[in-house]
């Protein structure tokens, strides 16, 4: 079996943002979409204080709300974990977007650009069935799908990776199969201390964070 | 020969001459023409440019409304069910007028619900594609459903204003058969909208957020149902000029009275089981909000109701229902769809557009234009096809 993951290494994110820059040039996503967001929290009192960039998106759970409240089955769960929406199934009700915990899921509510005017990667990018329509983080799911058909191993080779952690400047961000113990993501979950957001709510997120409780003086949550 | 020629005046389609009769369906005319326009608008221009919605704030006030008018168009199946399931012919009188804003209610629900969606294009695709698991599938279909059996419980008012005798046989052939479906499909769906925000605890207040959602909601329903039973058929005998039948409304204030003690009850049980004292009595914005529900919206009507020596007062017919609508059940509705949503992004504000507000008012006035034809032209009371088949 199969299980895509993706881990973002808090000790090493310093919150460039070239993640969320990536994930727009290859997504082609409008302004106020942002399928990859890089949160910046501030913690503690001062001078004990600190400060954590987080990545957020959806974390393609193992239970995944959305999937269980979609009325028309537009949201689907694939056998290696990925959590996809079908755009032509989709109605646009927005519950998935209210019942997401991780707040992952967004509308394409107008027609809009960066500029005003489309330039040429949003006009390259622009998929009219994501108008009105729930949509979300794919983990690039047609890198890794065509990577995989010419033999490439997601995660290793970045032609079959997610856009974000090929950009990552700090290797803070990692991709894999959780279910292969010898893979990158298994390797880095044995040797460190992680926690996946808001465990308790049960959606077992498939977005593991690496984060040294002791060095970090407090919850990064 | 001429002396019998009919005036417009004695004709169930007369206009009214100017006075508060004409006053108020002109207002609802024009409100429905201004939100027809609205509301093609929205469909044409799309929810970007016509509505305050964002991916914090997906839900606004047209699902508020929807949640506010399915409960309180409870009043179909709790009317039905008083009528035709418990036997309680007593409440006749008051059922047609009841099912009619019932079946109103419902189509406006669908219409406000088309208008939310973001490709409204494909509205039936529940039907297609089946996710059993979805409690908004669930609703979909049993709303659906529901307003077809309300259709068909509607069908006899007209086709015995028209004469058509074979309908009216079936009809009442096929009545007890077809309210305890539409009995059924209410209860479910009405709890079904409470059970909308049971798997997101972390959405919700929790003063709001109990595993009791769907039992308050669907027990609030048939408060919110009985409620307008005793509005609706004021309004209808005063349309027809028909005399009020008052052991009609002290009945159902009964109900009323001891319905809102129950779901009082139910309310404080959790609070207090819960644990959420603390919360109730913190005073602060959710707890005021709570407050206001629970004493003008519910404890105040079960006292105005529940007293023989008030319930018997005319005022208190329309103070105390129009007190659990308003606050028991809108304010409610309002509160679990927007004030006492929480752990939204902190600067996220939501201020509905006018374009939402008109489309809003437009449909809802669309809807009461629509019952109060209905009531003109409609055998509302005294059914003589009833006597004659039995029911």
């Amino acid at each position: 079996m199969t299980r895509y993951v993706m881990i973002a290494d808090l000790r090493r994110c310093v919150g460039c943002q070239t993640c969320t820059a990536a994930c727009r040039q290859m997504n082609g996503t409008p302004p106020g979409v942002q399928w990859r967001s890089v949160l910046d929290l501030e913690s503690g009192e001062y001078p004990d204080v600190l400060r954590t960039f987080i990545p957020v998106g959806c974390q393609h759970c193992s239970h995944p709300p959305c999937m269980f409240v979609c009325p028309t089955t537009a949201t689907r769960q694939r056998a290696d974990g990925l959590v996809t929406i079908d755009y032509d199934l989709c109605i646009g009700c927005g519950y998935c977007i209210v019942a997401c915990p991780y707040q992952a899921r967004f509308k394409y509510y107008k027609p809009s650009y960066a500029y005003g005017t489309p330039i040429d990667n949003e006009i390259a990018l622009r998929d009219a069935r994501r108008d009105g329509v729930a949509t979300k983080c794919t983990f690039c799911i047609d890198r890794i799908d065509a990577g995989i058909a010419a033999g490439l191993k997601p995660g290793v080779d970045p032609e079959a990776t997610p856009a974000c952690v090929n950009s990552c400047i700090a290797f803070a961000l990692h991709f894999g199969d959780i279910e292969d113990p010898e893979s990158n993501v298994s390797a880095l979950l044995r040797e460190n201390e992680s926690f996946q957001m808001h465990a308790e709510l049960g959606a077992d997120p498939g977005f593991y964070y690496l984060w040294d409780r002791a060095a970090g003086k407090g919850e990064a949550k | 020969m001429t002396s019998q020629t009919p005036t417009l005046r004695q004709t169930p389609f007369a206009l009214p001459t100017f006075n508060r009769e004409s006053v108020i369906v002109s207002l609802l005319a024009i409100l429905t023409l201004v939100g027809g326009i609205a509301g093609v608008g929205r469909l044409f221009l799309g929810l970007g440019s016509t509505t305050a919605l964002s991916d914090v704030y997906s839900w606004g006030i047209w699902i508020g409304f929807d949640f506010l008018l399915i409960a309180l168009s409870g009043v179909g199946f709790t009317m039905a069910a008083v009528v035709h399931v418990l036997h309680l012919e007593q409440f006749k009188p008051a059922l047609r007028p009841a099912i009619l804003f019932g079946l109103l209610g419902y189509v406006a629900v669908l219409l406000l619900l088309v208008l939310d969606l973001g490709r409204p294009d494909r509205f039936y695709h529940f039907i297609l594609f089946w996710n059993v698991h979805s409690p908004l599938f669930e609703i979909s279909w049993c709303v659906l459903l529901y307003t077809t059996v309300l259709a068909i419980e509607v069908s006899p008012y007209l086709s015995e204003r028209l004469g058509w005798r074979k309908p009216l046989a079936w009809f009442f052939r096929l009545i007890t058969p077809v309210t305890i479906v539409g009995v059924t499909l209410s209860s479910l769906h009405q709890s079904t909208l409470g059970t909308l925000y049971l798997n997101m605890p972390h959405r919700l207040h929790a003063l709001w957020y109990t595993p009791l959602l769907p039992l308050l909601f669907f027990v609030s329903s048939v408060l919110a149902g009985l409620s307008v039973a005793m509005l609706v058929y004021q309004v209808a005998v005063r349309i027809r000029r028909k005399p009020l039948e008052t052991s009609v409304l002290t009945g159902l204030g009964k109900g009323v009275a001891g319905v809102a003690l129950f779901y009082l009850l139910l309310k404080l049980a959790d609070i207090l089981i819960a644990g959420k004292v603390a919360a109730l009595f913190a005073f602060d914005r959710p707890s005021w909000l709570m407050w206001a529900e629970l004493l003008p919206g519910v404890l105040l009507p079960a006292l105005l109701l529940g007293l023989p020596s008030l319930r018997r007062k005319p005022l208190m017919w329309w103070v105390a229902p129009l007190l659990v609508v308003v606050f028991a059940i809108g304010l409610n509705r309002f509160n679990a769809t927007l004030f006492a949503q929480v752990n939204l992004p902190g600067d996220a504000l939501y201020t509905p557009h006018l374009l939402e507000w008109l489309s809003t008012f437009g449909i809802l006035s669309a809807a009461a234009l629509a019952w109060y034809v209905g009531m003109r032209l409609l055998v509302i009371f005294d059914s003589r096809a009833e006597k004659e088949f039995g029911h």
